[in-house]
């Protein structure tokens, strides 16, 4: 018997693989309402998923822009000495994460307050002799998350008199990222989920049509992964053919919205649409293959009985 | 070629379907399988493909111990013999020729001799001009033409068929059993269950008969023996 235990595991020939391809695709063609049915939602998926994941990836983006002018501002006492300001200055300095800092005088914060001003920029005219506004250093951070640490830490310093950062704010945009996240996840999931469903229904919907050609087939000796190949290739197509409407779907929409936020909105610009075509196309590809092998091994299982 | 050795089959509601069953076939014999319906006939053969399994004894083909085939050893098992069945079984979505050729994909062999073999058959079972047809498209016994055909694709060494006339008139099976005679005498051994009194007597071959499960009659160049 080790004569026909080598021949069961000689490797797959070129021709035996035309085969399934040419099997699974005119099943495929056979099957034409379950497989579109099963192609729609795995483009449907894909497409929810590939929105959720241009979202995620923009916020992100967003937020490292606002990480990067998240300050710290440390209010300085009026009796503080220009010694004693180049002692603060260089104590702030020692703590790790500040990146940057930048004194604003008396003068500088009059300044800016003018400028904000406008056209009323009069009505500060009187400020000029008793300056109100304090003297600050304004400091720049590494991290978001060591904002907090960092701005308690100059607080207690001799000579701060008050110390303000933009927190508050920080946390609300970093909570609602999170929500998005946590949210498509759960989306992904579910509509993985269906897709796979569908195409488990599909393959077992050919497995039905094909019961008599698979019981020839083990009469005249066809070995189980020679008769599995066919089912699992066509899951696999549907997976892929999915994805690809997916990925055509996505690249058009983005492409436009980025046109129309890049035209309207000039402060924020959107990652580009090539993103979709150099790093979504192959994860999706990848993606939906897996959810249609998946799918058809779950059939497979369920409804091919050797 | 094929020994069983006190072989029994009970199915699973305790129906008894072979009772203790010893027969060899040789290498070229021409064997037929007798006996009413309900005897055992599809039971023996199904124990030979290892469709299914005896209750207990021994079954030895080709020197080898049928029960102790791994799972994957099994195709490579059945690639010994050629099937044919009373209901034909072939894939109505395939012409003749298709048909005939998808015995060989199965087992990986080459398109050159995939086309060479199946010309080949289509002459030997007269079917060269109806090679493009679809089944529906032809008779009966064209039909078990082509599932014979099918089942020598392979060239096996043993060639089993259930009841292969039994949905066919007699003229058309008297055609199949020429056909048939001609593949024995061109080395096939051939086991054929039937129920065919006139077949039989015609033929003139080695016949063992089988009556609930227990072989009754074993007897070369035998009759049906059934006066019935
Ligand atoms: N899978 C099965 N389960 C239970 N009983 C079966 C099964 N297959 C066959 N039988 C019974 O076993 C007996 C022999 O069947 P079979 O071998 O098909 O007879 P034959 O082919 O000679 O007509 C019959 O009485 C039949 O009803
Ligand atoms: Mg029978």
């Amino acid at each position: 018997m080790s004569e026909i235990s080598k021949e069961v595991f000689t490797v797959m020939k070129i021709k035996t693989f035309k085969y399934f391809f040419k099997e699974s695709i005119s099943n495929i063609i056979k099957n034409r309402v379950m497989s579109f049915a099963s192609i729609t939602t795995v483009a449907a998926a894909l497409f929810v998923l590939g929105i959720f994941m241009l979202l995620v990836a923009n916020v992100n983006k967003m937020v490292t822009s606002v990480e990067d002018k998240v300050e710290i501002k440390a209010f300085l006492n009026d009796d503080v000495t220009t010694l004693k300001q180049n002692e603060i200055e260089s104590e702030i300095k020692k703590i790790p994460a500040v990146k940057s800092i930048v004194f604003e005088s008396k003068e500088d914060a009059l300044e800016k307050f003018k400028n904000q001003l406008g056209e009323n920029k009069d009505l500060a005219n009187g400020l000029d002799l008793k300056n109100p506004l304090p003297a600050s250093f304004i400091i720049k951070v590494d991290k978001v998350e060591n904002v907090a640490d960092t701005s308690n830490k100059i607080a207690k310093m001799e000579g701060i008199y008050k110390v303000k950062d933009g927190r508050d704010i920080l946390d609300k945009v970093i909570r609602v990222i999170n929500f998005i996240k946590a949210s498509s996840l759960a989306l992904i999931v579910i509509l993985g989920a269906v897709g796979i469903f569908l195409i488990s229904n599909t393959i077992r919907l050919t497995v039905y049509a094909r019961k008599k050609e698979i019981g020839i087939m083990k009469y005249i000796g066809a070995t189980d992964w020679f008769i599995r190949w066919p089912f699992l290739f066509e899951g696999m197509f549907l997976g892929l053919f999915g994805a690809i409407i997916s990925i055509l779907l996505l690249k058009f929409g983005y492409s436009y919205v980025v046109k129309v936020v890049a035209t309207d909105v000039v402060i924020f610009s959107l990652i580009p649409a090539e993103y979709i075509i150099n790093t979504l196309a192959w994860q999706f590809s990848i993606v939906g293959i897996v959810i249609g092998g998946l799918g058809s091994l779950i059939s497979l299982r369920r409804f091919l009985v050797l | 070629m094929i020994k069983f050795s006190n072989v029994s089959k009970v199915y699973k509601n305790n129906h008894i379907a072979l009772s203790n069953v010893s027969v060899t076939i040789n290498r070229g014999d021409f064997v037929f399988l007798v006996g009413p319906s309900g005897a055992g006939k599809s039971t023996f053969i199904k124990l030979l493909l290892r469709e299914i399994e005896p209750t207990s004894g021994e079954i030895i083909v080709n020197n080898v111990d049928v029960q102790k085939l791994t799972r994957k050893q099994i195709p490579m098992y059945r690639r010994s013999f050629g099937i044919v069945f009373q209901d034909f079984r072939l894939l109505s979505d395939k012409t003749v020729y298709e048909n005939i050729a998808f015995a060989m994909q199965i087992v990986e062999a080459s398109s050159r001799d995939i086309k060479k073999r199946v010309n080949q058959m289509l002459s030997l079972v007269g079917l060269s001009n109806k090679a493009n047809m679809y089944p529906h498209q032809l008779s009966g016994g064209e039909q078990q033409r082509v599932a014979l055909a099918r089942a020598l694709a392979n060239n096996p060494k043993l060639l089993i068929c259930d009841e292969p006339t039994g949905n066919l008139d007699p003229e058309t099976a008297w055609g199949i059993m020429e056909l048939l005679n001609d593949i024995n005498l061109s080395g096939t051994t051939i086991l054929m269950a039937t129920h065919a009194k006139d077949v039989v007597d015609k033929m003139k071959k080695r016949v063992i008969a089988i009556e609930k499960g227990v072989i009754v009659r074993d007897q070369q160049r035998g009759v049906y023996g059934y006066e019935d």
